[in-house]
Protein backbone atom coordinates (compact mmCIF):
# COMPACT_ATOMS: atom_id res chain seq x y z
CA UNK A 1 0.00 0.00 0.00
CA UNK A 2 2.85 2.14 0.71
CA UNK A 3 4.22 2.21 -2.90
CA UNK A 4 0.60 3.05 -4.31
CA UNK A 5 0.51 5.99 -1.49
CA UNK A 6 4.04 7.11 -3.07
CA UNK A 7 2.75 6.63 -6.78
CA UNK A 8 -0.50 8.37 -6.15
CA UNK A 9 1.61 11.57 -4.34
CA UNK A 10 4.01 11.34 -6.82
CA UNK A 11 1.68 12.22 -9.62
CA UNK A 12 -0.11 14.62 -7.30
CA UNK A 13 3.17 16.58 -7.29
CA UNK A 14 3.82 16.57 -10.65
CA UNK A 15 0.25 18.45 -11.07
CA UNK A 16 -1.21 16.36 -13.56
CA UNK A 17 -4.50 16.14 -12.31
CA UNK A 18 -4.50 19.47 -10.79
CA UNK A 19 -5.83 19.94 -7.22
CA UNK A 20 -7.50 16.68 -5.50
CA UNK A 21 -11.24 17.08 -5.25
CA UNK A 22 -12.72 13.67 -4.41
CA UNK A 23 -11.21 10.31 -3.49
CA UNK A 24 -13.13 7.13 -3.72
CA UNK A 25 -11.90 4.25 -2.24
CA UNK A 26 -13.08 0.82 -1.64
CA UNK A 27 -10.96 -1.95 0.08
CA UNK A 28 -12.04 -5.48 0.23
CA UNK A 29 -10.25 -7.23 3.53
CA UNK A 30 -10.78 -11.26 3.63
CA UNK A 31 -9.22 -10.81 7.53
CA UNK A 32 -12.15 -11.88 9.13
CA UNK A 33 -10.24 -10.63 12.80
CA UNK A 34 -9.83 -7.53 11.14
CA UNK A 35 -11.62 -4.31 12.99
CA UNK A 36 -12.99 -2.27 10.06
CA UNK A 37 -12.68 0.61 11.36
CA UNK A 38 -8.87 0.56 12.27
CA UNK A 39 -8.40 -0.49 8.57
CA UNK A 40 -11.03 3.03 8.20
CA UNK A 41 -8.99 4.71 9.81
CA UNK A 42 -5.94 3.91 7.82
CA UNK A 43 -7.86 5.11 4.57
CA UNK A 44 -8.53 8.28 5.90
CA UNK A 45 -5.10 8.22 6.93
CA UNK A 46 -4.18 7.90 3.20
CA UNK A 47 -6.63 10.29 1.69
CA UNK A 48 -5.92 12.69 4.29
CA UNK A 49 -2.26 13.04 2.95
CA UNK A 50 -3.45 13.72 -0.44
CA UNK A 51 -6.14 16.09 0.20
CA UNK A 52 -4.72 20.03 0.09
CA UNK A 53 -6.81 21.05 3.03
CA UNK A 54 -7.18 19.11 6.62
CA UNK A 55 -10.32 17.04 7.72
CA UNK A 56 -13.41 18.86 9.09
CA UNK A 57 -16.05 16.70 9.63
CA UNK A 58 -15.74 13.04 9.49
CA UNK A 59 -19.17 10.55 8.98
CA UNK A 60 -19.43 6.79 9.54
CA UNK A 61 -21.45 4.07 9.13
CA UNK A 62 -20.60 0.32 10.10
CA UNK A 63 -22.97 -2.53 10.11
CA UNK A 64 -23.61 -4.43 13.03
CA UNK A 65 -21.62 -7.70 12.63
CA UNK A 66 -18.83 -5.37 10.97
CA UNK A 67 -19.14 -6.45 7.64
CA UNK A 68 -18.32 -3.13 6.71
CA UNK A 69 -17.50 0.28 7.46
CA UNK A 70 -17.95 3.70 5.21
CA UNK A 71 -16.56 6.77 5.96
CA UNK A 72 -17.00 10.43 4.93
CA UNK A 73 -14.61 13.26 4.97
CA UNK A 74 -15.33 16.74 4.39
CA UNK A 75 -12.62 18.99 4.09
CA UNK A 76 -11.74 21.99 4.78
CA UNK A 77 -11.56 23.37 1.22
CA UNK A 78 -14.76 21.80 0.54
CA UNK A 79 -13.06 18.33 -1.04
CA UNK A 80 -14.65 15.12 -0.01
CA UNK A 81 -13.45 11.42 0.56
CA UNK A 82 -15.16 8.49 0.16
CA UNK A 83 -14.10 5.40 1.93
CA UNK A 84 -15.28 2.02 2.36
CA UNK A 85 -13.63 -1.17 4.11
CA UNK A 86 -15.60 -4.44 3.14
CA UNK A 87 -14.97 -8.23 4.67
CA UNK A 88 -14.76 -10.40 1.75
CA UNK A 89 -14.34 -14.45 2.29
CA UNK A 90 -11.34 -15.67 3.84
CA UNK A 91 -9.79 -17.05 0.40
CA UNK A 92 -9.87 -14.03 -1.96
CA UNK A 93 -7.32 -11.63 -1.71
CA UNK A 94 -6.98 -8.28 -0.37
CA UNK A 95 -7.76 -5.50 -2.70
CA UNK A 96 -8.37 -1.89 -3.19
CA UNK A 97 -10.17 -0.04 -6.05
CA UNK A 98 -9.91 3.59 -6.24
CA UNK A 99 -10.23 6.83 -7.88
CA UNK A 100 -8.84 9.74 -6.85
CA UNK A 101 -10.19 12.82 -8.84
CA UNK A 102 -8.39 16.03 -9.52
CA UNK A 103 -9.65 19.71 -10.90
CA UNK A 104 -8.27 18.65 -14.33
CA UNK A 105 -7.94 14.92 -14.23
CA UNK A 106 -8.31 11.69 -12.50
CA UNK A 107 -6.32 8.54 -11.18
CA UNK A 108 -7.29 5.12 -11.00
CA UNK A 109 -6.15 2.16 -9.39
CA UNK A 110 -7.36 -1.42 -8.82
CA UNK A 111 -5.21 -4.16 -7.32
CA UNK A 112 -3.74 -6.54 -9.79
CA UNK A 113 -5.10 -10.12 -9.74
CA UNK A 114 -2.92 -13.11 -9.40
CA UNK A 115 -0.06 -14.65 -7.76
CA UNK A 116 2.87 -11.89 -8.39
CA UNK A 117 2.53 -8.33 -7.63
CA UNK A 118 4.90 -5.28 -7.56
CA UNK A 119 3.02 -3.89 -4.88
CA UNK A 120 1.56 -5.33 -1.44
CA UNK A 121 -2.00 -4.46 -0.91
CA UNK A 122 -2.31 -4.74 2.48
CA UNK A 123 -2.80 -1.93 4.76
CA UNK A 124 -1.23 -1.39 7.22
CA UNK A 125 -3.20 -0.64 10.26
CA UNK A 126 -2.06 2.69 12.21
CA UNK A 127 -2.22 2.37 16.41
CA UNK A 128 -1.50 6.06 16.91
CA UNK A 129 -3.52 8.76 17.11
CA UNK A 130 -6.75 9.24 17.32
CA UNK A 131 -8.92 8.33 14.25
CA UNK A 132 -10.18 5.15 15.30
CA UNK A 133 -11.66 6.47 18.31
CA UNK A 134 -13.38 9.12 16.29
CA UNK A 135 -14.97 7.13 13.72
CA UNK A 136 -16.42 4.77 16.06
CA UNK A 137 -17.40 8.20 18.23
CA UNK A 138 -19.42 9.08 14.92
CA UNK A 139 -20.68 5.47 14.12
CA UNK A 140 -21.69 5.31 18.14
CA UNK A 141 -23.60 8.78 17.50
CA UNK A 142 -25.01 8.14 14.24
CA UNK A 143 -23.87 12.55 13.50
CA UNK A 144 -21.03 13.75 11.72
CA UNK A 145 -18.13 14.64 13.94
CA UNK A 146 -16.55 17.93 13.75
CA UNK A 147 -12.71 17.50 13.42
CA UNK A 148 -11.50 21.16 13.56
CA UNK A 149 -12.78 21.63 16.74
CA UNK A 150 -10.98 18.86 18.02
CA UNK A 151 -7.62 21.04 17.35
CA UNK B 1 -51.20 4.61 -38.70
CA UNK B 2 -49.69 1.40 -39.81
CA UNK B 3 -51.20 -1.56 -38.70
CA UNK B 4 -48.13 -2.07 -36.69
CA UNK B 5 -47.91 1.07 -35.06
CA UNK B 6 -50.48 0.64 -32.24
CA UNK B 7 -49.34 3.44 -30.11
CA UNK B 8 -49.64 7.43 -30.81
CA UNK B 9 -46.59 9.46 -29.15
CA UNK B 10 -46.93 13.21 -28.16
CA UNK B 11 -43.69 14.08 -27.52
CA UNK B 12 -43.24 17.54 -24.82
CA UNK B 13 -39.52 19.16 -25.49
CA UNK B 14 -36.93 19.41 -28.11
CA UNK B 15 -33.32 20.47 -28.93
CA UNK B 16 -31.66 20.87 -25.73
CA UNK B 17 -33.39 18.08 -24.10
CA UNK B 18 -33.58 14.56 -23.71
CA UNK B 19 -36.37 14.85 -26.36
CA UNK B 20 -33.65 14.92 -29.12
CA UNK B 21 -32.79 11.04 -28.56
CA UNK B 22 -36.32 10.06 -27.15
CA UNK B 23 -38.22 11.12 -29.64
CA UNK B 24 -35.87 9.00 -32.08
CA UNK B 25 -35.96 6.36 -30.21
CA UNK B 26 -39.86 5.97 -30.15
CA UNK B 27 -40.42 6.90 -33.91
CA UNK B 28 -37.63 3.19 -34.54
CA UNK B 29 -39.99 1.58 -32.71
CA UNK B 30 -42.28 -0.67 -35.05
CA UNK B 31 -45.33 -0.38 -32.12
CA UNK B 32 -45.23 3.57 -31.95
CA UNK B 33 -45.20 6.94 -34.54
CA UNK B 34 -44.76 10.17 -33.43
CA UNK B 35 -48.07 12.58 -33.86
CA UNK B 36 -46.83 16.19 -32.80
CA UNK B 37 -44.78 18.15 -30.76
CA UNK B 38 -46.28 20.34 -28.07
CA UNK B 39 -45.57 22.61 -24.66
CA UNK B 40 -48.13 24.47 -22.34
CA UNK B 41 -49.24 27.56 -23.85
CA UNK B 42 -46.98 29.70 -21.71
CA UNK B 43 -43.88 27.86 -22.20
CA UNK B 44 -40.88 29.85 -22.46
CA UNK B 45 -40.08 31.15 -25.81
CA UNK B 46 -36.62 30.19 -26.24
CA UNK B 47 -38.04 26.26 -25.03
CA UNK B 48 -41.22 26.78 -27.92
CA UNK B 49 -38.23 27.45 -30.39
CA UNK B 50 -36.11 24.30 -29.66
CA UNK B 51 -39.18 22.32 -29.29
CA UNK B 52 -39.93 23.67 -33.23
CA UNK B 53 -36.66 23.01 -33.93
CA UNK B 54 -36.67 18.99 -33.02
CA UNK B 55 -40.55 18.81 -34.28
CA UNK B 56 -39.12 19.37 -38.15
CA UNK B 57 -36.40 17.83 -37.78
CA UNK B 58 -38.97 14.85 -37.35
CA UNK B 59 -41.44 16.53 -39.54
CA UNK B 60 -44.28 16.04 -37.21
CA UNK B 61 -46.76 19.21 -36.72
CA UNK B 62 -45.82 21.40 -33.33
CA UNK B 63 -49.05 22.30 -31.56
CA UNK B 64 -48.96 25.38 -29.59
CA UNK B 65 -51.73 24.12 -26.46
CA UNK B 66 -50.78 21.54 -24.77
CA UNK B 67 -54.01 20.70 -24.00
CA UNK B 68 -55.39 20.91 -27.64
CA UNK B 69 -52.57 18.10 -28.17
CA UNK B 70 -54.14 16.07 -24.88
CA UNK B 71 -57.54 16.16 -26.47
CA UNK B 72 -55.90 13.94 -29.30
CA UNK B 73 -57.34 10.54 -29.22
CA UNK B 74 -54.61 9.16 -31.35
CA UNK B 75 -51.81 10.37 -28.64
CA UNK B 76 -51.78 7.14 -26.29
CA UNK B 77 -48.27 8.06 -24.93
CA UNK B 78 -46.59 11.31 -24.01
CA UNK B 79 -42.80 11.24 -23.89
CA UNK B 80 -42.50 14.64 -21.62
CA UNK B 81 -39.23 16.53 -21.32
CA UNK B 82 -39.87 19.87 -19.94
CA UNK B 83 -37.35 21.66 -17.60
CA UNK B 84 -36.98 20.17 -14.37
CA UNK B 85 -39.19 23.41 -12.92
CA UNK B 86 -42.06 22.66 -15.08
CA UNK B 87 -42.29 18.45 -14.42
CA UNK B 88 -44.86 18.34 -11.93
CA UNK B 89 -47.54 20.27 -13.65
CA UNK B 90 -46.92 18.72 -16.51
CA UNK B 91 -46.26 15.19 -15.72
CA UNK B 92 -49.45 15.24 -13.50
CA UNK B 93 -51.64 16.82 -16.45
CA UNK B 94 -50.87 14.60 -18.65
CA UNK B 95 -51.47 11.67 -16.06
CA UNK B 96 -54.92 13.28 -15.87
CA UNK B 97 -55.59 13.49 -19.44
CA UNK B 98 -55.62 9.44 -19.84
CA UNK B 99 -52.43 9.19 -21.65
CA UNK B 100 -49.23 6.86 -20.62
CA UNK B 101 -45.93 9.17 -19.60
CA UNK B 102 -42.64 8.83 -20.19
CA UNK B 103 -40.54 10.78 -18.20
CA UNK B 104 -37.18 12.19 -18.58
CA UNK B 105 -35.28 12.26 -15.33
CA UNK B 106 -35.20 13.85 -12.52
CA UNK B 107 -39.00 12.62 -11.98
CA UNK B 108 -39.38 16.73 -10.78
CA UNK B 109 -37.73 19.25 -9.23
CA UNK B 110 -39.19 18.46 -5.42
CA UNK B 111 -40.88 15.73 -3.70
CA UNK B 112 -44.04 17.74 -3.82
CA UNK B 113 -43.86 17.69 -7.42
CA UNK B 114 -42.93 14.01 -7.26
CA UNK B 115 -46.06 13.58 -5.28
CA UNK B 116 -48.47 15.42 -7.97
CA UNK B 117 -47.47 13.07 -10.37
CA UNK B 118 -47.95 10.12 -8.74
CA UNK B 119 -50.95 10.98 -7.29
CA UNK B 120 -52.40 12.19 -10.61
CA UNK B 121 -51.01 8.46 -12.20
CA UNK B 122 -52.78 6.51 -9.41
CA UNK B 123 -55.84 8.55 -10.57
CA UNK B 124 -55.52 7.76 -13.73
CA UNK B 125 -54.41 4.58 -13.81
CA UNK B 126 -51.72 4.93 -16.38
CA UNK B 127 -48.31 3.51 -16.70
CA UNK B 128 -45.43 5.69 -16.49
CA UNK B 129 -41.70 5.42 -16.65
CA UNK B 130 -38.57 7.46 -15.28
CA UNK B 131 -35.37 7.24 -17.86
CA UNK B 132 -32.87 5.65 -15.49
CA UNK B 133 -30.18 2.95 -15.84
CA UNK B 134 -32.16 0.22 -14.56
CA UNK B 135 -32.03 -1.75 -17.87
CA UNK B 136 -28.82 -2.05 -18.84
CA UNK B 137 -26.74 -5.08 -18.46
CA UNK B 138 -24.51 -4.69 -15.49
CA UNK B 139 -27.79 -3.27 -13.45
CA UNK B 140 -29.78 -6.39 -14.23
CA UNK B 141 -26.86 -8.46 -13.51
CA UNK B 142 -26.49 -7.28 -10.31
CA UNK B 143 -30.36 -7.81 -9.27
CA UNK B 144 -30.06 -10.99 -10.44
CA UNK B 145 -27.30 -11.50 -7.89
CA UNK B 146 -29.13 -10.05 -5.29
CA UNK B 147 -31.94 -12.11 -5.87
CA UNK B 148 -30.11 -15.49 -6.16
CA UNK B 149 -28.69 -14.57 -2.60
CA UNK B 150 -25.22 -14.68 -4.08
CA UNK B 151 -23.61 -12.17 -1.24
CA UNK B 152 -25.66 -13.52 1.49
CA UNK B 153 -27.96 -10.40 3.20
CA UNK B 154 -26.61 -7.16 1.74
CA UNK B 155 -24.63 -4.60 3.90
CA UNK B 156 -24.02 -1.91 1.75
CA UNK B 157 -24.28 -0.68 -1.78
CA UNK B 158 -22.05 1.50 -3.07
CA UNK B 159 -23.00 3.40 -6.67
CA UNK B 160 -21.75 5.77 -8.82
CA UNK B 161 -22.44 7.94 -11.94
CA UNK B 162 -20.42 10.52 -13.06
CA UNK B 163 -20.09 11.57 -16.51
CA UNK B 164 -16.67 12.19 -18.44
CA UNK B 165 -18.17 15.43 -20.51
CA UNK B 166 -16.98 19.59 -19.86
CA UNK B 167 -13.76 21.48 -19.92
CA UNK B 168 -12.82 20.98 -16.27
CA UNK B 169 -10.38 23.03 -14.12
CA UNK B 170 -12.46 26.00 -14.69
CA UNK B 171 -14.06 26.44 -11.23
CA UNK B 172 -11.57 28.63 -8.68
CA UNK B 173 -9.46 26.18 -6.87
CA UNK B 174 -10.18 25.22 -3.46
CA UNK B 175 -13.34 27.53 -2.70
CA UNK B 176 -15.50 25.63 -0.40
CA UNK B 177 -19.15 25.45 -1.68
CA UNK B 178 -21.75 26.93 0.42
CA UNK B 179 -24.75 24.96 -0.45
CA UNK B 180 -28.36 26.04 -0.14
CA UNK B 181 -30.98 23.96 1.31
CA UNK B 182 -33.72 24.39 -1.63
CA UNK B 183 -33.34 23.27 -4.96
CA UNK B 184 -35.19 26.50 -6.87
CA UNK B 185 -33.80 26.43 -10.03
CA UNK B 186 -32.08 23.69 -11.81
CA UNK B 187 -32.26 24.76 -15.56
CA UNK B 188 -29.57 26.87 -16.72
CA UNK B 189 -28.12 27.14 -20.47
CA UNK B 190 -24.79 26.55 -19.53
CA UNK B 191 -24.90 24.39 -16.41
CA UNK B 192 -27.24 21.89 -14.13
CA UNK B 193 -27.47 20.92 -11.18
CA UNK B 194 -25.31 17.54 -11.38
CA UNK B 195 -26.01 16.01 -8.23
CA UNK B 196 -29.10 16.30 -8.63
CA UNK B 197 -29.01 15.25 -12.96
CA UNK B 198 -26.47 12.69 -12.58
CA UNK B 199 -26.59 11.72 -9.32
CA UNK B 200 -30.38 10.51 -9.30
CA UNK B 201 -29.18 8.01 -11.61
CA UNK B 202 -27.44 5.92 -9.22
CA UNK B 203 -30.11 6.96 -5.99
CA UNK B 204 -32.41 5.41 -8.31
CA UNK B 205 -30.47 2.65 -8.95
CA UNK B 206 -30.20 2.23 -5.10
CA UNK B 207 -33.68 2.50 -4.70
CA UNK B 208 -34.77 -0.22 -6.84
CA UNK B 209 -31.66 -2.95 -6.49
CA UNK B 210 -32.84 -2.47 -2.98
CA UNK B 211 -36.79 -1.88 -2.71
CA UNK B 212 -35.07 -0.39 0.74
CA UNK B 213 -36.52 3.11 2.00
CA UNK B 214 -33.70 5.34 2.52
CA UNK B 215 -33.81 6.67 6.76
CA UNK B 216 -31.19 9.03 6.60
CA UNK B 217 -28.81 11.37 4.47
CA UNK B 218 -25.45 12.79 5.21
CA UNK B 219 -23.55 14.43 1.57
CA UNK B 220 -21.37 17.29 0.33
CA UNK B 221 -21.59 18.98 -2.60
CA UNK B 222 -18.87 20.73 -4.84
CA UNK B 223 -17.95 23.02 -7.38
CA UNK B 224 -15.08 21.28 -8.42
CA UNK B 225 -14.37 22.05 -11.74
CA UNK B 226 -16.29 24.16 -13.93
CA UNK B 227 -16.57 28.23 -14.17
CA UNK B 228 -20.07 27.93 -15.51
CA UNK B 229 -21.22 25.98 -12.58
CA UNK B 230 -19.65 28.23 -9.93
CA UNK B 231 -20.97 31.51 -11.40
CA UNK B 232 -24.33 29.83 -11.70
CA UNK B 233 -24.11 28.66 -7.76
CA UNK B 234 -24.91 25.19 -9.00
CA UNK B 235 -22.74 21.89 -7.88
CA UNK B 236 -20.75 20.04 -10.12
CA UNK B 237 -20.31 17.41 -7.97
CA UNK B 238 -22.01 15.35 -4.98
CA UNK B 239 -20.97 12.65 -2.95
CA UNK B 240 -24.02 11.12 -0.12
CA UNK B 241 -24.09 8.45 2.53
CA UNK B 242 -27.12 6.87 2.75
CA UNK B 243 -28.84 4.50 5.81
CA UNK B 244 -31.54 2.56 4.48
CA UNK B 245 -33.79 0.26 6.18
CA UNK B 246 -32.56 -2.79 8.13
CA UNK B 247 -29.52 -0.20 8.29
CA UNK B 248 -27.81 -0.88 4.99
CA UNK B 249 -25.47 1.62 4.14
CA UNK B 250 -25.68 3.14 0.77
CA UNK B 251 -23.41 5.22 -1.02
CA UNK B 252 -23.58 7.62 -4.37
CA UNK B 253 -21.72 9.71 -6.08
CA UNK B 254 -22.96 11.83 -9.09
CA UNK B 255 -21.35 14.26 -11.56
CA UNK B 256 -19.87 15.58 -14.39
CA UNK B 257 -15.97 16.18 -14.44
CA UNK B 258 -14.22 16.28 -17.82
CA UNK B 259 -13.55 14.70 -20.99
CA UNK B 260 -10.35 13.45 -20.57
CA UNK B 261 -10.73 12.16 -16.50
CA UNK B 262 -11.85 9.12 -17.69
CA UNK B 263 -10.94 6.57 -20.91
CA UNK B 264 -14.44 6.12 -21.72
CA UNK B 265 -18.16 8.21 -20.76
CA UNK B 266 -16.86 8.18 -16.96
CA UNK B 267 -17.05 6.23 -13.49
CA UNK B 268 -19.86 3.87 -13.54
CA UNK B 269 -19.21 1.75 -10.84
CA UNK B 270 -21.79 -0.95 -8.46
CA UNK B 271 -20.54 -2.70 -5.98
CA UNK B 272 -22.80 -4.09 -3.49
CA UNK B 273 -21.41 -5.94 -0.38
CA UNK B 274 -22.83 -8.85 1.75
CA UNK B 275 -22.51 -11.10 4.36
CA UNK B 276 -20.86 -13.95 2.28
CA UNK B 277 -19.05 -11.86 -1.02
CA UNK B 278 -18.75 -8.40 -2.29
CA UNK B 279 -19.22 -8.07 -5.86
CA UNK B 280 -18.40 -5.63 -8.80
CA UNK B 281 -20.74 -3.94 -11.40
CA UNK B 282 -18.84 -1.96 -14.07
CA UNK B 283 -19.27 -1.75 -17.61
CA UNK B 284 -16.00 -0.33 -17.49
CA UNK B 285 -13.87 -3.11 -16.41
CA UNK B 286 -14.78 -5.52 -19.35
CA UNK B 287 -12.67 -4.11 -21.90
CA UNK B 288 -9.92 -4.38 -24.41
CA UNK B 289 -6.83 -1.48 -24.25
CA UNK B 290 -5.67 -0.61 -27.60
CA UNK B 291 -2.52 1.31 -28.28
CA UNK B 292 -1.53 2.50 -31.54
CA UNK B 293 0.49 5.04 -33.54
CA UNK B 294 -2.85 6.70 -34.35
CA UNK B 295 -4.93 9.98 -33.35
CA UNK B 296 -6.17 10.39 -29.61
CA UNK B 297 -9.28 11.98 -28.77
CA UNK B 298 -9.38 15.40 -28.50
CA UNK B 299 -12.36 17.07 -26.58
CA UNK B 300 -14.31 19.51 -28.66
CA UNK B 301 -14.30 22.86 -28.21
CA UNK B 302 -17.48 24.34 -26.02
CA UNK B 303 -19.98 25.53 -27.76
CA UNK B 304 -21.28 29.04 -25.90
CA UNK B 305 -24.93 26.66 -25.61
CA UNK B 306 -23.62 23.82 -24.26
CA UNK B 307 -20.44 24.05 -22.95
CA UNK B 308 -20.36 20.58 -20.22
CA UNK B 309 -21.29 18.61 -23.49
CA UNK B 310 -24.97 17.78 -22.76
CA UNK B 311 -26.91 17.68 -26.15
CA UNK B 312 -25.99 16.08 -29.50
CA UNK B 313 -27.54 19.12 -31.16
CA UNK B 314 -25.14 21.92 -29.91
CA UNK B 315 -22.27 19.31 -30.08
CA UNK B 316 -19.30 21.09 -32.20
CA UNK B 317 -17.09 18.80 -33.87
CA UNK B 318 -14.16 17.13 -32.06
CA UNK B 319 -10.97 18.09 -34.41
CA UNK B 320 -9.89 14.23 -33.20
CA UNK B 321 -11.09 10.93 -32.88
CA UNK B 322 -13.35 9.96 -30.84
CA UNK B 323 -12.39 7.83 -27.55
CA UNK B 324 -11.65 4.63 -28.24
CA UNK B 325 -8.50 3.02 -26.62
CA UNK B 326 -10.54 1.31 -24.39
CA UNK B 327 -13.39 -1.20 -26.56
CA UNK B 328 -16.17 -2.58 -24.55
CA UNK B 329 -15.62 -6.80 -24.63
CA UNK B 330 -20.00 -7.79 -23.52
CA UNK B 331 -21.94 -10.71 -24.04
CA UNK B 332 -24.05 -8.56 -21.74
CA UNK B 333 -27.85 -7.80 -23.65
CA UNK B 334 -29.43 -4.90 -22.00
CA UNK B 335 -32.84 -4.10 -22.31
CA UNK B 336 -33.93 -1.04 -24.30
CA UNK B 337 -34.99 1.42 -22.13
CA UNK B 338 -38.12 2.68 -24.15
CA UNK B 339 -38.79 -0.59 -25.38
CA UNK B 340 -38.93 -1.74 -22.21
CA UNK B 341 -41.39 0.98 -21.38
CA UNK B 342 -43.62 0.57 -24.63
CA UNK B 343 -44.02 -3.08 -23.64
CA UNK B 344 -45.66 -2.76 -20.41
CA UNK B 345 -48.02 -0.29 -21.84
CA UNK B 346 -48.38 -3.04 -24.08
CA UNK B 347 -48.71 -5.75 -21.70
CA UNK B 348 -50.73 -3.88 -19.25
CA UNK B 349 -48.02 -3.54 -16.77
CA UNK B 350 -46.12 -1.31 -13.99
CA UNK B 351 -42.83 0.04 -15.05
CA UNK B 352 -40.05 -1.30 -12.43
CA UNK B 353 -39.42 2.53 -12.60
CA UNK B 354 -42.47 4.09 -12.75
CA UNK B 355 -43.50 7.46 -11.11
CA UNK B 356 -43.68 5.98 -7.41
CA UNK B 357 -40.79 3.93 -7.74
CA UNK B 358 -38.76 7.31 -9.02
CA UNK B 359 -40.13 9.76 -6.44
CA UNK B 360 -38.49 9.00 -3.44
CA UNK B 361 -35.05 9.46 -5.39
CA UNK B 362 -36.25 12.83 -5.83
CA UNK B 363 -36.83 12.81 -1.59
CA UNK B 364 -33.14 11.60 -0.99
CA UNK B 365 -31.16 14.24 -3.60
CA UNK B 366 -33.70 16.95 -1.47
CA UNK B 367 -32.17 15.90 1.94
CA UNK B 368 -28.68 15.52 0.42
CA UNK B 369 -29.09 19.38 -0.78
CA UNK B 370 -30.48 20.00 3.00
CA UNK B 371 -27.63 18.14 4.61
CA UNK B 372 -24.71 19.36 2.82
CA UNK B 373 -26.28 23.32 3.43
CA UNK B 374 -26.29 22.07 7.39
CA UNK B 375 -23.52 19.84 7.75
CA UNK B 376 -26.04 17.49 9.58
CA UNK B 377 -27.28 14.14 9.18
CA UNK B 378 -31.31 14.68 7.21
CA UNK B 379 -34.13 11.94 8.02
CA UNK B 380 -36.36 11.42 5.93
CA UNK B 381 -40.00 10.32 7.41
Amino acid sequence: MESLQKSVQSVINDGRIGSPVFVRCLLQSPHADEDTVRASAALVNIANAWMPSSPEQIYAQQSQDRTQSTTMIKYAGGQTALLSVNRVAANQEESIELALVGNKGAIYHETPRGQYRLMRASIQLDDKGNLPDLIGQAIASGEPVNLRSEE
Amino acid sequence: MDSQEKYGVLIIGGNRSHQEGYSRTFAADPRCRLIASSDERDAPLDRVELNRALAEELDIPYIPDLEEALARDDVHIVCSCVETERRGRVGARCAEAGKHVYLDKPLALNPDDAAKIVAAVKRAGVRTQMYSNIHDPTAQAARQALNRGDIGELRAIHCDVVFAKGHPGSAPVGNKRVEKPNVERYTFVDAKREMFDIGVYAVAMVNWLTRKKVKTVYANTGNYFFKGHFDRDVEDFGAMVLTLEDGVTATVAGGRFGWLTHPQGGMRGLHIVGTQDTLTFDPSKSHLEVFADEPVFQPPPPHPLDPTGMWGSTQTKSTGPPKRQWVSVSDAQGRDEIASFVDCVENGVESEMNAEMAAPSISVITAAFQSAASGKVVQID
